[in-house]
C-alpha cells in the first residue's frame, strides 16, 4: 500500500462531505514512464476510500480518443471530473504537498465550493475567451496548494478555464521551457505569467490582459 | 519511498462560539500550544493563513537537531505529525489570515475573511518569513533565480551553477541539500567564520563542488539576460562577477508582527514577553519565532507553545 492506515482513515472521514461523484480519469504509458504504476496505483487506493471515487485508466498511446477528449499529451496524467470535465488536470504522481492539491480538487469538483465573492464569479462565468492555465509545483513546496487551489477553483466555475497542476521536478523540460525557475509558477495562455501564490483577482486580471 | 501531506484540509470549525484559546499561525510553536491546549480541554481554534501548516519549518528539507529524531526528517513531515497530534486533541483549524485584531476587551475579537473571531485568551504564533538581502535585483528576480526555499526549488537547478548566502545553520543545512542538485555552490558568508554549528560546518566542508566565500557580500544581482545571469559580489574589498543560475538567500528573518504594533509591546519587531510567554496585554500570550528572543529552533518554539497554553489555562482557571 501507499498510503498508510492513517492517512487512509483521514481520507475516509475527508471524503464523508464529499457530494457528486468524482472519477479520476488516469492517463499511463507501458513503458518509460517512471511514476505511471504507482500513479495510478495511488488513484485506485484513494478510490477504495469512498464510493463516491472512481477510477478510469487508458493509455495515452492506444487510447486516442480518450486522450483527445481529455486533451492529455503528457504522462502519468489525472483529470479530475466531477458532474461534468471541468478541466482540471494533474500531471505527475502527487506526493508531498502536491498530494494536499489532489485531496482539495477532489473536494472542489465534488462539491463546487469556492472562495470567490460574487463579483469574480460573474467575471469568471462570463468569460468569452478559453484560458489555459498552467501551474508548475514541487512536492516540497508549501506555498503551491494555495497557488494550484486557485486556479483549479476558477476552472470549476468557468467552462472557459482548463487549469493543469504540474510537478516541476517530474516534468523539468517543460519546466525549462517556460523557464521556470522557483515555484509556485502558473503560465496563463501561454504568453504571460504569475510567480507565487497569489489571490484569484491578480490571475483574472492576468487572463483579461491575455485575452485582449 | 512516497511522502503524502494531507494537512488539515477544510475547517469546519463553528466560529460562532466564543473560543478560550484562539491560536494564530500553525507553525510547530501554534501546534505545539494549539494541542496542550487541547490536551487541557480548552475550546481551541488555530488559525493558519496557509493552505497547511508547518510555517517556516515546512520549507526545511532536512531536520536533525530536533530532539527523539533518530533519522534526519523533513519539515513538512514533521509538520504533518504536529498538526494530526493537535487536530486528535480536538483542536480545530481554520485557513485563513487575520485581517486585524481587538484587545481591548475581556473577550477579544480577530477579524478575519471568514467572519469575526472571539477568543478569552490568544496565543500569537506568527512566527516570521525569511528576510532579505535588499540588494539591486533582488526584487525583480524573485523567483526567477532569486529563491529563499530550497526545498521548493532546488531540483530546478539540476547540474548549475548557484550561489547561496548566508552562515547559520540553515543556511549551511540548505547549502548540503542544494548540492544534491547544482553543479557548483558558491558559499557567500560576510564574516571570516560561520556562526553555524560546527557539526554542520564540518558537513559542507566535506562537499567538494562547493567554493566558499568568505568576508563577502553580494552587491547587485542580475538575471535580465538569460545567456548572461550573474551577481556582484564584494570579496574582501575587491569585486568579483559570479555567472550564477541562481541565488538561495538565507540570512535571518523578519516578524511578522505587523497587526500588533499598536497593541502590544515589541523589540525590533518582535514580541516581547515574559518568562511565561505572557505580553504586556492580560490574556494574549506569544510563542515560537515571534517572540523577542536569543534562540530560534523548532525546540524552543514547541516549548514556548507549551508554556504559552500553560498559562492560557492558568489565566483562564484564576
Amino acid at each position: 500500500m501507499l498510503l498508510n492506515e492513517e492517512v487512509r482513515g483521514q481520507l475516509k472521514e475527508r471524503f464523508r462531505d464529499l457530494k457528486d461523484d468524482v472519477k479520476l480519469v488516469i492517463f499511463t504509458k507501458k513503458d518509460d514512464c517512471r511514476h505511471c504504476g504507482d500513479n495510478q496505483k495511488l488513484m485506485e487506493e484513494i478510490a477504495d476510500l469512498s464510493g463516491k471515487i472512481s477510477v478510469e485508466v487508458f493509455d495515452i498511446q492506444a487510447d486516442k480518443e480518450q486522450v483527445d477528449k481529455y486533451g492529455i499529451d503528457k504522462v502519468p496524467a489525472t483529470a479530475v471530473v466531477g458532474r461534468e470535465d471541468y478541466g482540471i488536470r494533474l500531471y505527475g504522481m502527487p506526493t508531498g504537498y502536491d498530494f494536499v492539491s489532489l485531496i482539495e480538487s477532489i473536494h472542489l469538483v465534488s462539491t463546487g465550493e469556492t472562495q470567490f465573492t460574487d463579483e469574480e464569479n460573474k467575471y469568471l462565468k462570463g468569460l468569452k475567451k478559453d484560458a489555459h492555465l498552467q501551474v508548475f509545483v514541487s512536492p516540497g513546496c508549501p506555498h503551491c496548494p494555495a497557488a494550484t487551489i486557485v486556479a483549479h477553483q476558477m476552472a470549476r466555475v468557468s467552462g472557459k478555464v482548463r487549469s493543469d497542476m504540474i510537478d516541476s521536478s517530474q516534468f523539468p523540460q517543460l519546466a525549462s521551457k517556460y523557464k521556470v525557475s522557483g515555484v509556485p509558477h502558473t503560465v496563463i495562455n501561454e504568453t504571460s505569467s504569475q510567480l507565487g501564490a497569489v489571490p484569484a483577482p491578480v490571475i483574472i486580471k492576468k487572463i483579461n490582459e491575455s485575452a485582449g | 519511498m512516497f511522502n503524502f501531506t494531507l494537512g488539515s484540509g477544510r475547517a469546519n470549525a463553528d466560529i460562532s462560539q466564543v473560543f478560550d484559546v484562539v491560536v494564530i499561525g500553525g507553525g510547530p510553536g501554534g501546534l505545539s500550544a494549539a494541542m496542550y491546549a487541547g490536551r487541557y480541554s480548552l475550546k481551541t481554534l488555530l488559525i493558519e493563513k496557509k493552505v497547511v501548516c508547518g510555517g517556516q519549518m515546512a520549507t526545511i528539507s532536512s531536520i536533525e537537531n530536533y530532539p527523539g529524531l533518530d533519522k534526519p526528517v523533513s519539515g513538512s513531515h514533521l509538520a504533518g505529525e504536529m498538526e494530526s497530534q493537535a487536530v486528535k486533541m480536538d483542536v480545530k483549524i481554520l485557513h485563513g489570515q487575520v485581517t486585524s485584531v481587538n484587545f481591548a476587551d475581556e473577550i477579544k475579537e480577530l477579524n478575519t475573511p471568514k467572519g469575526l473571531i472571539r477568543a478569552r485568551t490568544v496565543i500569537i504564533c506568527t512566527g516570521a518569513q525569511p528576510r532579505m538581502l535588499d540588494v539591486p535585483g533582488e526584487k525583480e528576480h524573485m523567483s526567477k533565480g532569486v529563491s529563499y526555499c530550497a526545498t521548493c526549488d532546488g531540483h530546478l537547478y539540476l547540474d548549475k551553477t548557484i550561489a547561496v548566502v548566508g552562515g547559520g545553520n540553515t543556511a549551511l543545512e540548505e547549502t548540503v541539500t542544494l548540492s544534491k542538485f547544482a553543479k557548483k555552490i558558491f558559499l557567500i558568508h560576510r564574516r571570516e567564520e560561520f556562526r553555524a554549528d560546527k557539526l554542520i560546518r564540518n558537513k559542507v566542508k566535506a562537499v567538494p563542488k562547493i567554493e566558499f566565500l568568505h568576508n563577502a557580500t553580494v552587491r547587485k544581482i542580475d538575471f535580465s539576460h538569460e545567456s548572461n545571469k550573474h551577481i556582484l559580489v564584494s570579496v574582501k574589498g575587491e569585486e568579483r562577477t559570479l555567472d550564477v543560475d541562481g541565488i538561495f538567500i538565507f540570512v535571518g528573518i523578519e516578524p511578522h508582527s505587523g497587526i500588533f504594533g499598536d497593541t502590544l509591546k515589541l523589540k525590533y519587531g518582535f514580541i516581547v514577553t515574559d518568562e511565561e510567554m505572557g505580553t504586556n496585554v492580560e490574556g494574549v500570550f506569544a510563542a515560537g519565532d515571534i517572540r523577542s528572543k536569543n534562540l530560534r529552533q523548532i525546540a524552543t518554539a514547541v516549548g514556548d507553545g507549551a508554556i504559552a497554553a500553560f498559562s492560557a489555562a492558568k489565566y483562564l482557571a484564576d
